[in-house]
């Protein structure tokens, strides 16, 4: 009986993502039957190395981005579009299979995925009225210190402890409430471009969660926020459906690869490299306000 | 010629945006998840099975109830705090006058001219008129007419451009 409703509930998951897909097939037919092999392998490609990457915590946004310039298999104006639908897919297939094959406290990670919908909403406003500038500074350098924390911790060195062990947080722990209320503001720097992963990786590694714990909260927030923005550009159909395809099956490889991955890592290895995660996500933030800044000047 | 005044605020244009979410289809398999998600939780609770598999049900009820109610009038809400931000301002008052051509009017503004030629489709919801025009619309508020009554202006529409085909709205955004 329990079995029975463990496969039902899975399959109600995976159900969730293929209504995506057919969604996409069903207004674009003609163009998938017309499309060149050559095609669908470049879609593929794109789907599971930036799928890959997305599933360690580095974001597949931006490898997306260079690749398809890189083959000059999608036009510019639809990459956006492509990128939100086609990612879609994958991350809802991430959020499953780690949430059922890692243990994270359930109250902890729906209140977690409830705070990040939540701050989108209500944020939108004030946070486009934010100088991006300011805060890609402070999360750039709290993303550094949070490497350099985690590193530490994880080396025995300094006076940072060590590396937590925990599931998740209870109602009655005040780290819950806090990794809640960090999770609504992530949430909410949604809006103005930021990702989720990497803050809410270092909220709760710093709050003491095992490294593994952190993915299915990120994945489950994420894949909770990412069909609002993907909604749109179904609607608008401004999106190449051989690449949004391409990236959705081969997303679920390339996701299925880093599973395997993070699951098998040696704790101590899995924390270096998502330190090494933040340390990336620090240079691209903090890039990405020198480039806009001399943008401006010039 | 008729005159259709409204003030387009948050809660008008999350009611005219989102669908009943009873009657849209996609409503009964979110509703089936659901059920389907809460035994599943309460079994897992009650056999203290797994943590993991307590958090899929849990995520399934979450995930159920965000894409079935809530998503639509959040993604609305959200649209229209967007709009609000460009505009500057809180609410603004749409006036729209029907009569060669439609003018649209914003807090007393022109703001743009549509021809009939341009309108595909002319369609009739119980709370208000749409003048659909390529991937966006014109809406006339039934109760904001100040110059003609909505009678009058469907009577005026489908005799003087009987080429506009007529619709009755869809079932979900009948409002």
């Amino acid at each position: 009986m329990v079995l029975a409703l463990q496969i039902i509930l899975a399959a109600c998951f995976i159900g969730i993502a293929v209504d995506l897909l057919i969604d996409v097939n069903k207004n674009h037919k003609g163009e998938c039957s017309k499309a060149s092999k050559k095609l669908w392998a470049q879609g593929m490609i794109v789907g599971i190395v930036a799928n890959f990457l997305d599933t360690l915590g580095c974001g597949s946004f931006a490898p997306s981005t260079f690749m398809y310039k890189l083959f000059k298999n999608v036009d510019d104006i639809n990459i956006p579009g492509t990128l939100n639908v086609g990612d879609t897919f994958p991350v809802i297939f991430e959020a499953l299979i780690f949430t059922t094959s890692v243990e994270c406290e359930p109250i902890f990670l729906v209140a977690m995925c409830v705070a990040a919908m939540i701050g989108a909403y209500t944020m939108a406003e004030i946070i486009t009225k934010w100088d991006v500038n300011q805060i890609r500074l402070w999360m750039g350098c709290a993303m550094l210190a949070t490497a350099v924390v985690m590193a530490c911790k994880n080396a025995g060195v300094g006076p940072f402890g060590t590396i937590g062990e925990g599931t998740g947080f209870t109602v009655g722990q005040w780290q819950f409430w806090v990794a809640v209320i960090l999770n609504f503001f992530w949430g909410a720097l949604m809006d103005v471009g930021f990702g989720l992963y990497a803050p809410c990786m270092a909220t709760c590694l710093l709050l003491g969660c095992s490294a593994t714990t952190c993915f299915p909260v990120f994945m489950g927030s994420c894949a909770l926020l990412m069909p609002a923005n993907s909604i749109v550009f179904i609607k608008k159909s401004r999106y190449d459906v051989v690449a949004t395809i391409g990236n959705m099956i081969g997303g679920c490889i390339g996701v299925f690869i880093a599973w395997k991955i993070v699951t098998s890592l040696p704790m101590h290895v899995l924390i270096y490299l998502v330190c090494v995660v933040l340390l990336w996500t620090s240079y691209s933030i903090l890039s990405a306000r020198s480039k806009d800044r001399k943008a401006k000047e010039a | 010629m008729f005159e259709n005044e409204y003030k387009m605020d948050i809660r008008r244009y999350q009611r005219w945006t989102t669908p009943i979410f009873y009657k849209v289809a996609s409503f009964w398999p979110w509703l089936f998840i659901f059920v389907l998600s809460s035994v599943g939780a309460f079994i897992f609770y009650k056999n203290d099975l797994s943590i993991r598999w307590k958090s899929l049900a849990l995520m399934l009820m979450l995930i159920s109830v965000y894409r079935s109610i809530l998503f639509r009038p959040m993604l609305a809400g959200k649209q229209f705090k967007l709009m609000r931000v460009q505009k500057g301002k809180k609410f603004w008052n749409c006036k729209v006058v029907v009569g060669n051509t439609i003018r649209l009017y914003e807090d007393g503004e022109f703001s743009n001219e549509i021809f009939f030629k341009q309108v595909k489709k002319f369609v009739e919801a119980r709370s208000y008129f749409d003048l659909a025009v390529d991937n966006d619309f014109v809406r006339l508020d039934k109760a904001g007419f100040t110059k003609g009554t909505p009678e009058e202006f469907r009577e005026w529409m489908l005799k003087e451009h009987p080429e506009i085909p007529y619709e009755k709205e869809k079932k979900e955004f009948d409002k």
